[in-house]
């Protein structure tokens, strides 16, 4: 019984003695100061509340740092409206930065933007806050209306399929390749994802066998993105459209957007914004036949 | 069936004259414990049964446990970044997936109730002893995962009073490891105690995923490091009780192959535990065996990369997943004819998940609740001196609690729109799964077998409760997912003249509500990638048509041959969605139709060596079947020398002529992989 005894005792030593070793080294933490951001003050830039017309551009610069071991790791932007909310996060690794950002106010009542930043530490961040509220003095803007025209589908020999918001202008692919900087939209028909009738544009993924030829788009230097959302308008909505404030009030964050208007039906409309910074909305006027068929479209525009 | 019944005529006619010549034949009086969870002899169960001993795992070149598969029929093991994978997933009979393989390690469940997978790096191939594996569903004893088959590992335990033992090698990639084992028995007149501690330690360098010229800053090699340590303490009260308990614990890190700002780059990391106690005893003729165990697995994997637009994005997953349970099984000898095991098992999992995002600041959680109760009885009758009968039946109830899914500070990176907290309702199902075996014993020479059995898997709780990304893309929970089923017939024989072993056996299997991803039709857009939203579904049925022939032969004295090939035919046979790709009449992914090795095996005085050959056939790696892996062939060799009985050096080569091959997402495997060791073994 006594060699039994020490025996047990010795296992139970061993054990405790190799568990005790593995749970030893843990990591100290080392003193911790949270990250810091704040409005850069500068002519041109805003950097306290303020009151601005729909459309109006404001600039505004933040300067967040870390105080700490810990690099940033994100800042994220998020627009609060009476209507919806708006979140862009941006990864990063760096100790500090400077960032501009560019606001057109929409038509809201009032938007108030929260500037938040935090590192990799993830136990603190730090926010900065400005509120927009609407300027009522001003008069809404104009808007360019495009009439109905068509885009062609990859095999129609009759319409084009290359667009420009820019100019207004529908162009063949050996053309939009010599203008790569200015096309914004291209249309086709997709069964191979089963997209069918879709709007895309350059920087959208299109397989690669809908645009071949010589001017395959992989081969672009300038690939322009369009994105795309569906807006909650009737068509008299966009019948009716005359000023601005409509496209305002249905225009999205660029990152918010789907990459490509897909399963096109007559009537549906939807806005765009481009990475060019054009932005409006479209309506799909009429539909025709697959590869080699196409779409009329219609565009009022910022 | 009429397929069946002529493939397995093609394989056993070629067979059969041989039951007809000679009686001079060596029969199989191994005993295993996994087919009726009590000891049996193999050539008296009507199953198709494989045992590996110690001394087979020590001739075969393996860095893990689970390449030792790879030399056995229809078993499917998928490791294409050999000992640098994250895991290795094995799969048996045409199924895909490590969930539906029950895997136990001395009959503790080893799969995760959260996802079925198992993590087979903890397991110390040079602390088993045996392993055990049991072909087909076997549900009516095991329960669920039991749908493939069943693979029981069975650690050493010692039989002297102190025994030493240690593992040392180097190898390419800069691989070091270390094994070590000491054990001991006190066990006198049928009672006392033993123990042992062992463990073990591995570090890689690793490889480039990337050739030279395609790499970039980011890309790194795929180092890894790990450890485990364990330990037992039994004690034997007489010759009719016997208690044991354990504990293992397992730590990693696998880099993934990229490394941009974090110190460890991509990596995946796994910490395992597990607690287990057990106990045989005999009571008034009784034969008990329980076993109540305790397993947690903390999984992390920290990604970052620099995205096509140039940004930054790291992020980090966990999870915590909690297994329990308890065990018995109670076995008896009715009559000379009759041995009855009856008994009940009882199981409970939790998984805690969570996402966090660094680089954003997205947060997604979810967690989720199983519990099993399930009471087993099978029967096996001997009808007459050639015939003998196995029934068993089995009922399941399962039930899904503290199901819930939360989003929090959501943006482009997770894309939902607004913070989520979803509480899913419980959900209960059953399952009655059943086993029926006639074992025939011609003559000496040939034994025949047919069974009819039933298997089921439930669904992964990662199924039930987790939406989020996944590299197809959007998955959607689906609390209402019950389990899949499958109904398998097989036959098989056994040839044993003299010193040739032929095993042919056929099965048809037929899966019913097998989960696969629908699309919902939706599109998400992910900050520039589009991802379509997808949900795990009970919508298809498969059929697998399989065969398998296992050849060993004792050539010369000293020379063994060992051979087998598999043959699987899983196909989608009912699709139930009209949204997305209509899937019937696709091929199973991740399933080759045929397999093959062959393995040579020479041992003369301290001298051992052994030369293999295997070839796994293409993949389908999508279930459109649009993309596919291709078939390779691969050719291991192993030398080991024996100096003064307690030492051994041995060279091991895999993949001799670095062949390369890549896995189902375009990752290139490590190709030749070269190891030298050196092993010390002392019993006093």
């Amino acid at each position: 019984m006594k060699a039994i005894f020490s025996y047990t005792i010795r296992v139970a030593i061993l054990c405790i003695s190799f568990f005790a070793l593995l749970y030893s080294c843990k990591k100290d933490i080392a003193d911790y100061t949270s990250p810091q951001i704040n409005f850069v003050i500068e002519e041109g830039f805003i950097n306290s509340d303020t009151s601005a017309k729909v459309g109006d551009t404001l600039y505004i610069k933040v300067l967040a740092e870390s105080l700490s071991e810990y690099s940033l790791s994100t800042i994220r932007f998020e627009r609060i409206t009476p209507i919806d909310t708006i979140v862009i996060d941006t990864g990063m690794h760096v100790q500090s930065i400077l960032v501009n950002k560019k606001i057109i106010k929409s038509i809201a009542e009032w938007e108030i933007w929260n500037i938040t930043t935090r590192d990799r530490n993830r136990k603190a961040s730090n926010t900065i806050s400005l509120k927009i509220t609407k300027d009522e003095s001003g008069a809404h803007g104009e808007i360019s209306h495009v009439l109905p025209f068509g885009l062609g589908f990859q095999d129609n020999n009759e319409f084009e399929s290359f667009y420009s918001l820019s100019q207004q202008t529908v162009y063949n692919m050996e053309d939009a390749f010599s203008i790569q900087e200015e096309i914004h939209f291209l249309s086709y028909y997709d069964n191979i994802d089963e997209d069918e009738h879709t709007i895309a544009s350059p920087g959208a993924n299109v397989a690669a066998e809908i645009y071949g030829g010589n001017y395959p788009l992989d081969i672009w230097d300038t690939r322009n993105t369009t994105r795309f959302a569906e807006p909650n308008i009737t068509l008299e909505d966009f019948d009716n459209c005359q000023n601005d404030s409509l496209i305002y009030a249905t225009t999205f964050a660029f990152e918010t957007g789907k990459r490509k208007a897909k399963n096109l039906k007559a009537n549906d409309i939807y806005s765009f914004v481009s990475d060019k910074g054009n932005f409006g909305l479209f309506k799909v006027i009429s539909l025709e036949g697959n590869e080699t068929g196409n779409v009329v479209i219609e565009i009022k525009m910022k | 069936m009429r397929k069946l019944g002529l493939l397995y005529s093609l394989l056993f006619v070629s067979v059969f004259s041989f039951g007809q010549i000679d009686k001079d034949t060596i029969t199989t009086k191994e005993v295993v414990v996994t087919a009726n969870r009590y000891e049996k002899q193999i050539d008296e169960i009507p199953a198709k049964i494989e045992l590996i001993k110690s001394a087979q795992i020590e001739q075969m070149p393996i860095n893990n446990l689970d390449d030792v598969f790879n030399s056995i029929s229809n078993v499917n093991v998928n490791r294409s970044w050999g000992p640098f994978s994250k895991n290795s997933s094995v799969t048996m009979r045409g199924l895909s997936s490590s969930a539906r393989t029950l895997i136990l390690l001395d009959g503790v469940p080893m799969n995760v109730a959260a996802g079925g997978s198992v993590n087979w790096h903890m397991i110390d191939p040079d602390n088993v002893d045996r392993i055990e594996i049991t072909k087909g569903p076997n549900s009516a004893l095991y329960g669920n995962n039991a749908m493939g088959g069943v693979i029981n590992i069975i650690t050493k335990k010692p039989n002297t009073p102190f025994s030493f033992s240690s593992n040392t090698y180097v190898g390419s990639f800069e691989t070091l490891g270390q094994h070590l084992r000491l054990a001991g028995s006190q066990i006198k007149d049928e009672k006392g105690f033993y123990w042992g501690v062992n463990g073990f330690g591995r570090k890689g360098n690793g490889y480039f995923f990337e050739s030279q010229a395609s790499r970039d800053f980011t890309d790194t090699t795929t180092f890894i490091w790990e450890y485990n340590a364990g330990g037992y303490l039994g004690y034997q009260f007489n010759g009719e009780h016997k208690l044991e308990v354990s504990i293992d614990y397992y730590d990693d890190l696998r880099n993934r192959g990229i490394q941009v700002f974090e110190e460890n780059g991509s990596h995946y990391k796994y910490t395992n535990s597990i607690v287990k106690a057990n106990y045989w005893g005999r009571i008034k003729g009784f034969n008990i065996n329980a076993n109540a165990y305790r397993k947690q697995q903390d999984y992390f994997y920290q990604k970052e990369k620099i995205n096509s637009s140039g940004e930054y994005k790291l992020s980090e997953s966990s999870s915590i997943d909690i297994d329990e349970g308890i065990w018995i099984g109670i076995n008896k000898m009715l009559s000379e004819k009759n041995y009855l095991i009856f008994g009940a098992d009882i199981k409970h999992g939790d998984t805690k998940y969570q996402d966090i995002y660094i680089s954003a600041f997205d947060e997604v959680y979810y967690n989720g609740d199983y519990n099993f109760f399930a009471l087993f009885a099978q029967d096996e009758h001997d009808i007459s001196r050639k015939f003998k009968l196995v029934s068993g039946l089995r009922f399941d109830y399962a039930n899904f609690y503290n199901g819930d899914f939360t989003v929090k500070n959501p943006s482009a990176a997770t894309a939902y729109p607004r913070d989520v907290y979803d509480v899913y309702q419980s959900q209960q199902w059953n399952a009655l799964s059943f086993k029926l075996a006639l074992n025939y014993q011609q003559n000496e020479i040939l034994r025949h077998y047919f069974s009819i059995a039933s298997g089921f898997n439930p669904p992964k709780l990662d199924d039930l409760c987790r939406s989020g990304k996944i590299s197809k893309g959007i998955k959607v929970a689906n609390p209402e997912l019950t389990p899949e089923k499958l109904y398998n017939v097989e036959m098989g024989s056994f040839i044993t003249y003299k010193k040739l072993v032929i095993e042919p056996a056929v099965y048809y299997s037929r899966g019913i509500d097998f989960h696969y991803l629908v699309s919902l039709g939706e599109d998400i857009d992910m900050g520039g990638e589009v991802l379509p939203l997808l949900q795990k579904q009970n919508i298809s049925d498969v059929e697998i048509l399989g065969a398998e022939i296992n050849v060993k032969y004792e050539i010369l004295k000293n020379l063994r041959l060992s051979t087998n090939y598999s043959y699987n035919y899983t196909t989608i046979v009912k699709y139930n969605s009209t949204e997305g790709i209509d899937l019937t009449g696709k091929y199973a992914v991740e399933v080759p139709p045929h397999q093959f090795y062959a393995g040579l095996f020479y041992q003369f005085k301290n001298i051992n060596t052994s030369l293999s050959y295997r070839y796994t056939d293409e993949q389908w790696t999508d279930d459109a079947n649009t993309t596919k892996v291709e078939g390779y062939s691969i050719f291991d060799f192993k030398l080991s020398y024996t100096l003064k009985k307690h030492f051994q050096v041995y060279a091991d080569v895999q993949n001799i002529f670095d062949k390369e091959f890549v896995d189902r997402k375009g990752y290139p495997s490590p190709g030749r992989y070269i190891l030298f060791g050196l092993k010390i073994n002392y019993n006093k």
